[in-house]
């Protein structure tokens, strides 16, 4: 059994969560991001961001969670340097259902149901680099730049069956963040997991330090396998937490035993219960983009698009976006077809998929080429191909390959001066057309439909 | 019934080093044991109060930059140095 | 001079009558005078010259402040960005915050002059000062006498009229016993009536900046100044601004309880409470004994909850982002904070190992939840008192101020000094102490409190006692 702690920060707010210093600390000067409140100096007190409370429980509704009626904040106690002070502001259920979101439950595609236990809002520590590597280091260096940007922690139940379920699942919940906008999952650091596996009834193992959906899966399935072999060899399993070594691709214990640490949880007093009224929750539930289900339904109903495209298209929040912004009532079918046969085609993960530099801009215009019968359907395979793998302008690409029917008939008339033989012989016996059309099609590249190229040649040839 | 081990082990957890007087143990017990009084009132049953706020008094998302604060053993690129960690 | 109250001496300062500087120059002189009471920890230095400044508007007939040219003194646990704020600990030595909290903007855009730093015991810890790490105030009264605590700094100096008035902080009678105990004015507001951003925590979930003064009508131009929501502080919101130098209406024939709990068995500070009480049926009031059940229980709840904030708050002084100088080479992380935070005194850890311990698993049930709850019915209790009663009257300590070091090595005897006044704080109703008599030379405060956000109230009413009292 698998379960998941995924710690997500709400990226597009322009404040951490308790200090009007910027949220979006990447790329600055070390310590250049901090204020008397998230360096915790003493008299310093917590001011609650209220959009980063509304993000929240945005995410909590769109995980099908029940949002508490008073949202209650806690210190969790214990000395670490990346801490400023020494306690973590987060939230507990200590006193009833008091955290963002609880008892959520989310869909996977193959059926399975993956419970959310709660979300937390909570601050993010600050970064600790280690002078001369993590082992034996002399010195660690802090940053507080991180200290305090908004986390959500989004635990689930152990509700996994397999380390992919699991990746999926992280695909999901970064569309979803996306879709809501309230984080860039791709920027480093903004999306992390923490795994727990357990085998057989066993103990369960927390894996921390993993850096990549794909590392996720990995390290997950190493972790199963390391489990079961014990189990076969009757070795018990111990309760511990462990971390990823993306080097050597397994799981180490960790040195750190948090099992022994007493976090001493209590009320956070700065912060009053913050009163989630039906108005105010009313209010961030319209503020809900449409869900992918509700997109999906209309999609097939208003362009007409199969069903199977549609969650093909739900399924890849870029592929989604692409499509939303290139699409015309007349292209949409054409748009959708293109994303999920071309290009899933040629790029075959969503990882892929989002660093390509295919753009909207590029799908309306081959959709526009394909709609007005300026290009076949292979050529655009063939443009979409080199789009999408190495970026670049459609009509450059294109090059040569655009054939309106009067340059088809150009050429195809050149050729049959050029080989009058070859025409004669074709209109005495049909089949030695198929000559001329590999010529015509050699002329083009590929480029013109063989079809038009038939026409074309049937309607010449008989004059 | 609480040990003197009991409370040296939550003076290292607090990060206090009790060795310089002796009687620590025996004062904070003297203290807990103070508090046991909390144990015949009958309250069991009763609800936490605590303050409220509404989401509309809470503050707005904006970003106001603060002059930089000069902390203690900063390295020249701005880095905190602090100990090793074990 | 110095013995005016501060709305005299605004009145004289801004009609010429006499000016700003000749004020401070003669506190200042004063301070030097009453050194050896040990009020403060810090001297403004520049006082004379902000005031000269003030005169100088005042000449020009620019508009000044409310509390133009008054000295006013500020407990050391206050931050001042001019000035160092150490909260009488070695462990912020010589640290100056990069800040005001906002009662200090407050005084200050309205004239007052911060004349110096109080002291007080270590992090507001104590109710005696004599757990500053820079030693002991003395009582003005007697000198063997401790001043009360833990704004004794405060206490001593507005009584040796070296500041008109002082800030302190209240979180448990940090400042109605020292008020009590040197025989000024205190007064603990509403929680969330003042802002506490800069007041250096002890126990943030029940306690609050509170001003000291020769009078109440001092208390109120004070509070008229530094109350209101702030910004800065999530726990001011939603309170009204209460207008305190307007005249409110009153019940015609109040009614008062006398609370049974706080009842003092020396019999000598129950007549000063007796005398209180006559003086008030005398002004029309119905006075009658009432019975909180809960104060039984007040003082363990109280120190359950501030010594498991006390030692959440103190956590983040480990010597790394600030503190005093000691060289970390050779040391692990957790071996450094250790040995850095050996600078606390030995009440500071005491209590931090206490709060280490009673939120802890296995045990946050059995001391921390049930403080928790304690706290919640004494606040239901004193509700429902305040739909039959208008204020509750007690002696503001049970006992007489006692000598130097008679306590101090015994934290819970301490304890029980506290049982008048932590009510007021776990329930976070406004609270003053008024002073009203004088046993063996030693002076006598009366409480009374009042229900939440009626802090102005409580002010106009209180002033039956005081007048009282110095007729
Ligand atoms: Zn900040």
């Amino acid at each position: 059994m698998i379960g998941l702690e995924i710690h997500c920060q709400l990226t597009r707010l322009h404040s951490k969560l308790f200090c009007p210093c910027k949220a979006d600390y990447r790329g600055m000067e070390p310590n250049s991001n901090t204020c008397p409140v998230c360096l915790g100096l003493p008299g310093t007190l917590p001011l609650l961001n209220s959009r980063a409370v509304r993000q929240g429980a945005a995410l909590a509704i769109s995980l099908n969670c029940t949002p508490p009626e008073r949202l209650a904040f806690f210190r969790k106690n214990y000395f670490y340097p990346d801490l400023p002070k020494n306690y973590q502001i987060t939230q507990f259920d200590a006193y009833g259902d008091t955290s963002i979101g609880s008892n959520g439950i989310i869909r996977m595609d193959d059926g399975a149901e993956i419970r959310i236990r709660r979300i937390q809002l909570e601050e993010d520590p600050g970064r600790l680099i280690y002078e001369g590597g993590s082992d034996g280091h002399q010195n660690t260096l802090v940053d507080y730049n991180r200290a305090g940007v908004p986390l959500l922690e989004i635990v689930t139940e152990p509700d996994f069956d397999s380390p992919r379920q699991a990746r999926t699942f992280m695909n999901i919940l970064a569309d979803t963040v996306k879709n809501l906008g309230i984080a860039d999952p791709h920027l480093d650091g903004a999306m992390r997991a923490d795994g727990n596996v357990s085998v057989h009834g066993g103990s369960k193992v927390e894996i921390k330090n993993i850096n990549s959906f794909h590392d996720l899966e990995k390290a997950l399935h190493y972790e199963m396998t390391r489990q079961n072999s014990l189990h076969e060899n009757n070795i018990t399993i111990q309760q511990e937490t462990r971390h990823w070594d993306d080097r050597r691709r397994i799981t180490i214990p960790s040195r750190t035993k948090e099992a022994e640490l007493d976090y001493r949880y209590f009320l956070e007093a700065d912060i009053p219960w913050v009163v989630l009224d039906i108005d105010a929750m009313q209010e961030i539930a319209n503020s809900i983009p449409e869900s992918t289900t509700a997109r999906r339904d209309r999609y097939i109903k208003q362009y007409g698009i199969k069903p199977q495209v549609a969650s093909a298209l739900m399924a890849d929040t870029h592929c989604c976006h692409l499509f939303e912004e290139a699409l015309t009532p007349d292209t949409a079918l054409i748009i959708a077809n293109i994303l999920t046969t071309d290009f899933m085609g040629v790029m075959d993960t969503r990882e892929k998929r989002a660093a390509s530099q295919l753009n909207a801009e590029h799908l309306s215009r081959l959709a526009a080429l394909l709609n007005d019968n300026k290009i076949t359907r292979a050529v655009a395979k063939d443009v979409l191909y080199k789009i999408a793998k190495k970026g670049g302008d459609i009509e450059d690409v294109l090059d040569a390959k655009i054939f309106d029917s009067s340059k088809l008939y150009e050429i195809i008339s050149d050729v049959l001066k050029r080989e009058p033989t070859a025409a004669a012989e074709a209109r005495i016996n049909p089949p030695a057309i198929n000559y001329l059309v590999g010529i015509v099609m050699r002329e083009t590249r590929g480029g013109a439909n063989p079809q038009d190229v038939l026409g074309i040649l049937g309607e010449l040839l008989n004059r | 019934m609480i040990t003197e081990d009991d409370i040296r082990h939550v003076a290292a957890m607090m990060r206090l080093d009790i060795s310089d007087k002796d009687d620590y143990a025996e004062k904070v017990k003297g203290m807990l044991e103070y508090f046991d009084v909390l144990d015949s009132a009958d309250i069991l049953e009763e609800d936490i109060l605590v303050q409220e706020i509404n989401i509309s008094n809470l503050r707005d998302d904006e970003h106001v930059s603060h002059s930089s604060i000069q902390c203690k053993s900063q390295n020249k690129r701005g880095h905190l140095r602090v100990p090793r960690l074990g | 001079m110095l013995e005016q109250t501060a709305t005299s001496l605004v009145d004289m300062i801004s009609s010429g009558e006499t000016t700003a500087e000749y004020v401070i120059e003669q506190t200042i002189k004063q301070i030097e005078d009453t050194s050896q009471i040990h009020a403060f920890l810090h001297v403004n230095k520049g006082a004379v010259q902000q005031a000269k400044e003030i005169d100088r508007r005042i000449k020009e007939g620019r508009r000044v402040g409310r509390l133009a040219g008054i000295p006013v003194s500020i407990k050391d646990n206050i931050c001042t960005k001019q000035y160092p704020t150490t909260c009488a600990s070695r462990m912020l030595d010589g640290y100056t915050p990069p800040y005001d909290a906002t009662v200090i903007r407050r005084l200050l855009d309205e004239d007052a002059i911060i004349i110096g730093k109080t002291n007080m015991d270590e992090f507001a810890m104590g109710l005696s000062t004599e757990f500053s790490a820079y030693g002991p105030t003395l009582n003005p009264h007697n000198p063997d006498i401790v001043p009360g605590g833990s704004s004794g700094g405060s206490a001593a100096s507005v009584a040796t009229h070296t500041s008109t008035i002082s800030l302190g902080s209240d979180t448990g009678g940090s400042v109605r016993n020292p008020a009590s105990f040197c025989g000024v004015v205190g007064f603990k507001p509403t929680y969330g009536m003042i802002s506490r951003y800069g007041l250096i925590s002890y126990a943030n979930s029940i306690e609050q900046i509170g001003p000291m003064a020769k009078s109440i009508s001092d208390i109120s131009l004070c509070m008229s100044v530094i109350a209101g929501p702030d910004r800065n502080d999530n726990t001011t919101a939603g309170l009204t601004s209460v207008l305190f130098t307007d005249t409110h209406d009153v019940a015609k024939n109040p009614k008062v309880g006398i609370v049974r709990q706080m009842a003092s068995n020396d019999n000598r500070i129950q007549n000063v409470l007796d005398k209180a009480v006559e003086r008030l049926s005398a002004h029309g009031c119905t006075c009658e004994e009432v019975s909180l059940e809960m104060v039984d229980y007040s003082v363990a709840a109280y120190y359950t909850i501030t010594s498991t904030e006390a030692a959440s708050n103190l956590a983040r002084y480990d010597n790394i982002r600030y503190g005093y100088n000691m060289d970390h080479t050779g040391y692990e992380y957790h071996q450094y904070i250790t040995k850095a935070r050996a600078m606390f005194g030995a009440e500071v850890k005491r209590r931090i190992i206490a709060g280490g311990f009673v939120p802890s698993a296995g045990y946050a049930g059995r001391y921390f939840l049930k403080a928790l709850k304690v706290k919640s019915r004494l606040t239901r209790e004193i509700d429902k008192m305040f739909e039959s009663y208008d204020y509750l009257i007690s002696v503001t300590v049970p006992i007489l101020p006692f000598r130097m070091g008679e306590k101090v090595d015994d934290p819970v005897s301490m304890f029980l000094v506290d049982m008048n006044t932590v009510t007021a704080n776990l329930t976070g109703k406004p609270a003053i102490s008024i002073p009203y008599g004088m046993v063996d030379g030693l002076p006598v405060g009366v409480q009374m409190m009042a229900n939440t956000t009626e802090d102005a109230k409580l002010l106009q009413f209180a002033q039956i006692l005081e007048e009282g009292h110095t007729q």
